[in-house]
């Protein structure tokens, strides 16, 4: 095997190079530009497009919010690595990077890196305009209630307002979702490097995400035993076994209606992802390392 | 510690890939041996298929080999460490499209362990070798073939390598360009760095290359000097200037008497390659 | 051979850890208030299968505040069970959104219940009306337990049990308990530990216990001594006949209010 007979040697700045060429050439991407436009533009939109009845318009804002943060940041994700390295193969630049003395191990950890700051850098534009546009909405609230309340009882509701508005809260609920994307992303590259073609690769990832999102059902049904048939209950242990449960990231929701997140679940999740993370680009060096190119 | 005096060795190089969804493989290279000492200019020549390409790709440790050994100046092929010495130019090479020139040779200077200042300073020099220093601060999308192969050239220099190895650096470049990157491995043998080269362009390999080895289906079927191997053993070639007819007509009647033949006799033709410089040369 | 071996090996390893862990982390994340939402085959029929898997795919609010707009439509139309229906799904898809409860029981607790009592056209026997807005104030009444189940903290769902209990119901014993929960949870708005006395106040045989929370109330000073208050104290004083000397003295907290103005 090519780098088991060696060290695996770590050189920070080749990885840095690496990373920062990555993010320079995924920023160039007409798919980012599309994803990020199309979050905006769900996000924006979400201020005139509370006028519900029966709902609290903030509450519609940050569920609309939230949820295009979510998904576009999954979608980037996966539509940016999924290709990452085919293209380069396609394009013989690969070879040009390993004929350096650069092991694939640094090439793959660079190459991530650099998915992982493109999300970073999404991820944080998405959450700006956010809060801009909650703040917005904020704003058109407490004017209302300015036309509408007595002044004694003013304060008091503008200060229900302004809580219900961004929490702090929200932040944790924000990273996990940055980091379910980020393992998502780990997760596509590890099919990429099983793969030959970036479209196997697209649609196994998206099949891996819905069925990571009612993984824990399965799980739950299975731990809990049943009535099921053994076919059943092999395909439910599977599930259980192969897939990662990404409902777990979800919190957002909860926090958005106000469940406070404590720090120490906060930790142990956002852990655990780093985890899955960290076995997933394991697995995907393993296959890499041996892959002839 | 000892110089290693071969810059590149080949022992029973086997390379065998697997055909998908059946049992048989598919023999890439066999049993080939080779030797290439340090500061020679070494052609690797064959047809499409006949394994140099994959050769080539197992002493960069892109692939790995079925058995045998391949070594760069005496580090396994397989090691990282080997790479250090190493300049590489791919064949039809491509880069990112959305760097510039110089921006491309920082990238890969960094690859090379280079950073700061004494990178910046090499990358200039190194576009000046290859007469890019005006086109360094435009984007790869804008170059020419030429161009990229200069780049290419270029990025395998920037780690002032020892071994330099180059597929078909000629490749779908003009005249002009093929014979500025021909002087540039002239320089680089000058120089004392190793080169490997591949390509299918004989002529160019029998300028340049002191030793060539020929492959066809994955082995080595002849190797040496190209004078050795070229030379014409019973014949001479004998080029005259300001010839007289009687003086011709002597020298074959010589010939003949001691029992040699003229084989052919015709006007002295320059090279084609060099006509075609000269007339551009003088054009711009 | 080896190698793929090797990698099933660390897949399957990692993969009886990670059950383990994710089976854990599920309890906490459901102690702390999360994951709490249920996919039922009511709400794949109330989302169609795009928005079901949507909900799977970790949109629920997102699908749960589709439903509300939908709700919204039934109840221009009036259709009451469908609307039912609708804001039991959004209510099981966002279960930790209080204002959801909350809306969802006032729609069928007095909406729906009103719009029940006053269907003459549809229903001309009063009597068979005033069933139905009982079962919508059932209904109403039933949402608010509901939520109370995974917000057992919240004062608002608390405090709209008490006014169910006490407007809809006519009940003063159940709507003092739950005005009384209401007071004790955090984020509690101040009248209604009032609320819980006047309901208790109501109630035969508390009158002593309604009176002695009425006087720690006045106690507290010149924010708790309203009109109704006021006024209610007295009351009690007179129907527990408390002597003289131990009633309590008042002042009126804001001149002209209809009192009695009382020497100190």
């Amino acid at each position: 095997m090519n780098q088991a007979q060696n060290p695996i040697s770590l050189s920070l700045r080749r990885v840095w190079a690496l990373s920062h060429n990555t993010f320079l050439e995924l920023v160039r991407l007409k798919v980012f530009y599309f994803l990020l436009l199309f979050a905006f533009l769900i996000i924006g939109s979400s201020l005139f497009t509370v006028q519900f009845s029966f709902q609290n318009p903030l509450q519609v804002l940050k569920d609309v919010g939230l949820g295009a943060m979510s998904i576009f940041s999954w979608l980037l994700g996966l539509l940016c690595t999924a290709n990452l390295l085919p293209k380069d193969m396609e394009d013989r630049t690969l070879y040009t990077i390993l004929a350096k003395p650069v092991s694939r191990f640094e090439y793959l950890q660079g190459k991530l890196y650099g998915v992982f700051l493109l999300l970073g850098l999404s991820v944080l534009l998405m959450s700006l305009l956010f809060a801009g546009v909650l703040a917005i909405r904020e704003q058109q609230e407490i004017a209302e209630l300015a036309r509408n309340l007595s002044p004694e009882n003013l304060p008091a509701a503008v200060a229900e307002i302004r809580a219900a508005t961004f929490q702090m809260n929200l932040l944790p609920g924000i990273a996990l979702i940055l980091l379910k994307a980020m393992l998502c992303s780990t997760l596509t590259l590890l099919l990429s490097t099983l793969a030959t073609s970036s479209v196997f690769t697209v649609l196994t990832s998206v099949v891996v995400y819905l069925i990571g999102h009612v993984q824990g059902i399965a799980r739950e049904a299975w731990l809990a035993g049943g009535q099921a048939s053994p076919l059943l209950k092999v395909l439910v242990a599977g599930m259980a076994l192969a897939f990662p449960d990404l409902q777990l990231f979800n919190v957002v929701d909860e926090i958005a209606v106000g469940t406070a997140l404590p720090a120490q679940l906060f930790w142990q999740v956002a852990g655990f992802g780093g985890l899955y993370i960290l076995v997933y680009f394991l697995l995907a060096q393993l296959v890499f390392s041996t892959r002839e190119l | 510690m000892a110089v290693c005096t071969t810059a590149i060795l080949i022992k029973d190089l086997c390379k065998e890939f697997p055909v998908p969804f059946r049992r048989e493989t598919v023999k890439a290279v066999q049993n080939l041996s080779l030797e290439v000492p340090a500061g020679e200019v070494y052609g690797l020549l064959g047809p499409n298929g006949s394994g140099k390409s994959t050769t080539m790709k197992i002493v960069l440790g892109l692939v790995r080999p079925t058995s045998g050994t391949t070594a760069v100046f005496g580090v396994d092929s397989r090691r990282v460490e080997s790479r250090e010495n190493v300049g590489f130019l791919p064949e039809n090479p491509y880069f990112y499209k959305y760097l510039t020139g110089l921006e491309t040779l920082l990238f890969f200077g960094k690859l090379c362990g280079l950073s700061g200042r004494p990178l910046r300073e090499r990358s200039r020099a190194l576009l000046q070798t290859v007469g890019l220093e005006d086109a360094a601060d435009r984007r790869l999308g804008g170059y020419s073939k030429g161009m990229l192969q200069r780049i290419g050239l270029a990025q395998a220099l920037l780690g002032d390598p020892k071994l330099l190895v180059l597929d078909e650096p000629t490749a779908g470049v003009d005249p002009a360009g093929a014979h500025a990157i021909r002087d540039l491995i002239l320089q680089c043998k000058q120089r004392g760095i190793t080169v490997l080269l591949c390509s299918h362009l004989l002529g160019q390999v029998q300028e340049i290359c002191d030793r060539i080895g020929i492959m066809d289906r994955g082995e080595l079927l002849a190797e040496g000097r190209i004078d050795d191997l070229a030379e014409k053993k019973n014949q001479i070639e004998l080029v005259l200037e300001n010839a007289t007819p009687a003086l011709l007509e002597s020298l074959g009647a010589m010939s003949r008497a001691s029992g040699a033949q003229v084989v052919s006799q015709r006007g002295a033709r320059t090279d084609l390659e060099k006509f075609f410089l000269d007339v551009t040369r003088h054009r711009s | 051979m080896k190698k793929a071996l090797c990698i099933v090996s660390l897949l399957a390893g990692f993969g009886c850890f990670k059950t383990v862990a994710e089976h854990h982390f599920l309890a906490v994340q459901r102690d702390a208030g999360f994951q709490l939402a249920t996919l039922s085959g009511q709400i794949r029929t109330q989302l169609g299968q795009t928005g079901f898997v949507a909900a799977l795919s970790g949109f629920r609010a997102l699908m749960a505040d589709l439903l509300w707009i939908r709700a919204g439509s039934a109840f221009d139309r009036t259709e009451w069970p469908r609307m039912q229906m609708l804001l039991h799904a959004a209510t099981q898809l966002q279960p930790r959104a209080v204002v959801f409860w909350e809306m969802a029981h006032f729609h069928m607790a007095y909406d729906a219940a009103h719009s029940m009592r006053l269907n003459v056209r549809q229903q001309p026997v009063a009597a068979l009306r005033r069933v139905a807005e009982l079962e919508y104030v059932q209904i109403g009444e039933d949402f608010l337990k509901a939520g109370l189940v995974f917000n057992p903290e919240s004062a608002a769902l608390w405090q709209r049990l008490g006014e169910l209990y006490s407007r809809r119901r006519d009940d003063p014993a159940r709507a003092a308990a739950a005005f009384t929960e209401a007071a004790k949870k955090p984020g509690a708005l101040r009248f209604l530990r009032r609320m819980a006395a006047y309901e208790l106040a109501k109630v035969p045989g508390k009158e002593r216990e309604a009176y002695e929370q009425l006087r720690s109330l006045y106690a507290e000073g010149e924010q708790e001594r309203l009109p109704n208050l006021v006024r209610l104290l007295r009351q009690l004083e007179e129907k527990l006949a408390v002597p003289e000397a131990s009633r309590v003295y008042y002042q009126l907290s804001a001149p002209g209010s209809n009192g009695t103005q009382a020497p100190r």
